[in-house]
């Protein structure tokens, strides 16, 4: 059912030069940003918890853009890029959208999409230097459905309490970047629902629903290892497994406290359980340029699950987050980290750091 | 003369300092499409990118000090409670989250209130207050 014969590698040069054309005035000329997001880790252990080589690695670097195409349009680019030595695929078109807003509260999006399943997801892109902490939440790296080639309908700031929500229609987890849009059917849904019960407080909660084929994978923020933990436990027959995910977040900013809650619980027709994951980050301000902060990640995968590798991921530690110049920062973390998975039993405390910049 | 009655000017008054050797303040200004009525709380929203649109649809697009202009800190303090920086870097996570649009970054007030009049649909922070008899003057920032 191939609905567009589109191809987005092939179009990311087109929609560049098309939307640039399509610049009507130098106001709209003055509201494009485009920024160059880059970071840096560093790990000491107790355990050889890492497993890298370098003192030091290279994390992604992420290209990012976004503009007004019109008055109503605008136009979002990221694309990440990471030498080989640190994943195969070198270089990743990770969103590319268009956005219509209808009025205030009404819009639509058609692209390559972050899926709004939790807040940590529909908000932060592939840079470090916003993320709260120096890692993603473990479930993003495993158990989330990253990206869509998708239709993306919503709302927000409905009725005093600005509610919002998002129906996601996508190409599914199999599709991959070279696909035509659609070009394998509609495989996905995504609802998002929320509200904010006080200005500085965001509460949602999100369905999906896909059905993963053979040699399916995740399109997960993850390295490549984490991209091959779900080929490691399904068997070469598996086809066609329906998989649904359900997700709630929490996000309260006030003063100096930012309270972070991200919640999930996934399973699929092969399986008997249910899999789960909780991300809690508390942080507090202690001046304009520096947070400190304590948060827990965990993941639980139950016996025999078809996707993924059955046991528990756990990270748990103290952090600060030093904004040493308005666009680079250096996160310190202290944290202790458990795997105890079916193919990996491992137990050490990290002491980890992130230098994350903009320019 | 059709578009000086266009323009609407609309000003908020923000957080006059107790100190009476300081009496500087911050103002919004700004230049709705037409039939939008203005309010604080709205003006509040989107300088603060909680919305991203007028009620027309249109895109709303925040004119901020840059790196250059010498009341970035003012504006910074007086209408955000932070520092330069802190404002820089909280419109970039804004913009870089696909919440807000990205915002425009201009030299000096008289840049930001020459851009305001002659773009539709924006809002800029200046200490300078214009002049004119389309100017309205609101009560409270954040």
């Amino acid at each position: 059912m191939g609905m567009f014969k589109f191809s987005f590698e092939k179009a990311t040069v087109h929609a560049l030069v098309l939307s640039l054309y399509s610049l009507p005035a130098a106001a709209d000329l003055a509201s494009w940003q485009w920024n160059v997001f880059s970071h840096a880790d560093s790990v000491i252990s107790s355990d050889d918890l890492s497993n890298d080589d370098d003192d030091v690695e290279l994390g992604e670097s992420s290209l990012f853009i976004t503009g007004n195409v019109s008055s109503r349009i605008s136009f979002l680019f990221e694309a990440t890029y990471q030498p080989d030595r640190y994943r195969s695929d070198t270089t990743r078109l990770e969103r590319m959208r268009l956005r219509y807003d209808i009025n205030e509260h009404y819009y639509a999006i058609l692209g390559k999409i972050h899926t709004p399943m939790n807040y940590w997801n529909d908000t932060f892109h592939h840079g470090r230097l916003f993320f709260p902490t120096i890692s993603r939440p473990l479930a993003l790296d495993r158990f989330m459905p990253i990206h869509e080639i998708a239709v993306r309908v919503g709302a927000k700031n409905l009725g005093d309490y600005n509610a919002f929500y998002d129906v996601v229609i996508g190409s599914g987890q199999n599709a991959t970047a070279e696909d035509e849009i659609f070009g394998n059917g509609i495989k996905s849904y995504t609802f998002n629902v929320g509200f904010k019960p006080l200005p500085d407080w965001t509460l949602q909660t999100a369905y999906y629903k896909d059905n993963y084929e053979e040699e399916g994978f995740f399109h997960s923020h993850g390295d490549d290892d984490h991209h091959s933990d779900m080929g490691m436990a399904m068997g070469p027959e598996v086809e066609d497994i329906g998989y649904e995910l359900l997700a709630a977040s929490s996000n309260f900013e006030q003063g100096n406290w930012r309270l972070l809650t991200e919640l999930s619980a996934n399973r699929n027709d092969e399986s008997d359980d249910e899999n789960y994951s909780i991300y809690q980050y508390v942080g507090y301000q202690l001046s304009d340029d520096l947070t400190g902060y304590l948060y827990l990640d965990q993941t639980d995968v139950a016996k025999g699950d078809v996707f993924f590798t059955d046991g528990t991921e756990r990270r748990w530690g103290v952090g600060l987050n030093w904004f040493f110049a308005a666009t680079a920062s250096l996160k310190t973390e202290l944290i202790e980290h458990e795997y105890d998975l079916a193919n990996r039993d491992e137990k050490g405390v990290e002491l980890r750091f992130q230098l994350a910049v903009s320019f | 003369m059709r578009l000086v009655i266009r323009l609407i000017f609309s000003v908020l008054l923000v957080a006059a300092s107790l100190d009476a050797a300081s009496q500087s303040a911050a103002y919004i200004v700004a230049n709705p499409p037409d039939g939008i009525d203005l309010s604080a709380a709205m003006l509040e929203d989107a300088l603060h990118g909680r919305v991203r649109s007028w009620s027309s649809g249109d895109a709303i697009v925040v004119v901020l000090p840059g790196k250059k202009s010498l009341e970035q800190d003012e504006i910074a303090e007086k209408c955000f409670s932070t520092s330069a920086r802190g404002l820089q870097r909280e419109w970039l996570r804004l913009v870089f989250s696909g919440m807000a649009n990205a915002p425009v970054f201009t030299d000096s007030p008289a840049d930001t209130i020459d851009y305001v009049s002659r773009t539709r649909g924006t809002i800029g922070l200046t200490t300078i207050k214009p002049t004119g008899e389309f100017v309205s003057v609101f009560d409270g920032c954040n």
